[in-house]
């Protein structure tokens, strides 16, 4: 089983149907996936639907599907977050507030992070797992 | 559970309810069909691959051209 978290970026590039999401596809086909989902990310996304121009309840249905492809939604708590500081301080770019969050969110689950934000390439491998799309 | 079915007309053929029963597949719904060596195999697909299937390019009639991803990666860093 392996066990993957998907960044906001990774899920907005699935949901616009971005050729390098083509990744995404191929690990919710793969029954050995585990998909976890930051809460922060439905916040995230759904902003950006919303901004693109999408009703309250289109919106409202992306985020039912965003968490019907999810093993589990991961909740920012208190530990998440004492955790994103630590990350933060401990990147080589300045790590903007939400990643910080996020990445501790995989971090904390030991799961490998999907996304296209090249903030999180500050992070080292021994802290975070990740892959960027489109540099498989 | 073995059984044979008869195909009525082309790309169509009727299952019987005891399979229908046992699969979980009511009229209507989606099923894969995969053709590997001489053999038929009928799946259910499951609830997430269903839903990824919904959700692959539902917004891209809203983007027009914008880079929706890049967008949040810069708002993400004046946030904070």
């Amino acid at each position: 089983m392996k066990r993957w978290l998907l960044d906001s970026s990774a899920l907005l590039a699935f949901w616009l149907g971005e050729p390098d999401s083509v990744r995404v596809s191929e690990i919710l086909a793969n029954s050995e996936s585990e998909i976890l989902i930051c809460s922060l990310s439905f916040a995230e996304a759904g902003r950006k639907s919303i901004e693109l121009g999408a009703t309250e309840l289109e919106t409202n249905k992306t985020l039912d599907l965003f968490k019907s492809i999810a093993t589990e939604i991961v909740v920012v708590d208190e530990a998440i977050a004492r955790l994103s500081l630590h990350l933060s301080q401990n990147s080589a770019v300045r790590l903007p507030f939400a990643d910080s969050l996020i990445a501790a969110c995989a971090h904390a689950k030991n799961a490998t992070l999907l996304h296209r934000d090249k903030h999180f390439l500050g992070i080292s491998a021994a802290m975070l797992q990740q892959e960027m799309l489109g540099t498989q | 559970m073995n059984t044979r079915v008869t195909v009525t007309i082309p790309e169509n053929f009727a299952l019987p309810a005891e399979l229908m029963l046992a699969s979980g597949f009511t009229a209507g719904s989606e099923m894969e069909c995969v053709f590997e060596q001489g053999q038929i195999c009928l799946r259910v697909p499951s609830a997430r691959v269903s839903a990824a299937r919904q959700l692959f390019g539902m917004g891209r009639h809203l983007s027009a051209g914008r880079d929706v991803v890049a967008e949040l990666v810069t708002e993400r860093a004046s946030d904070g």
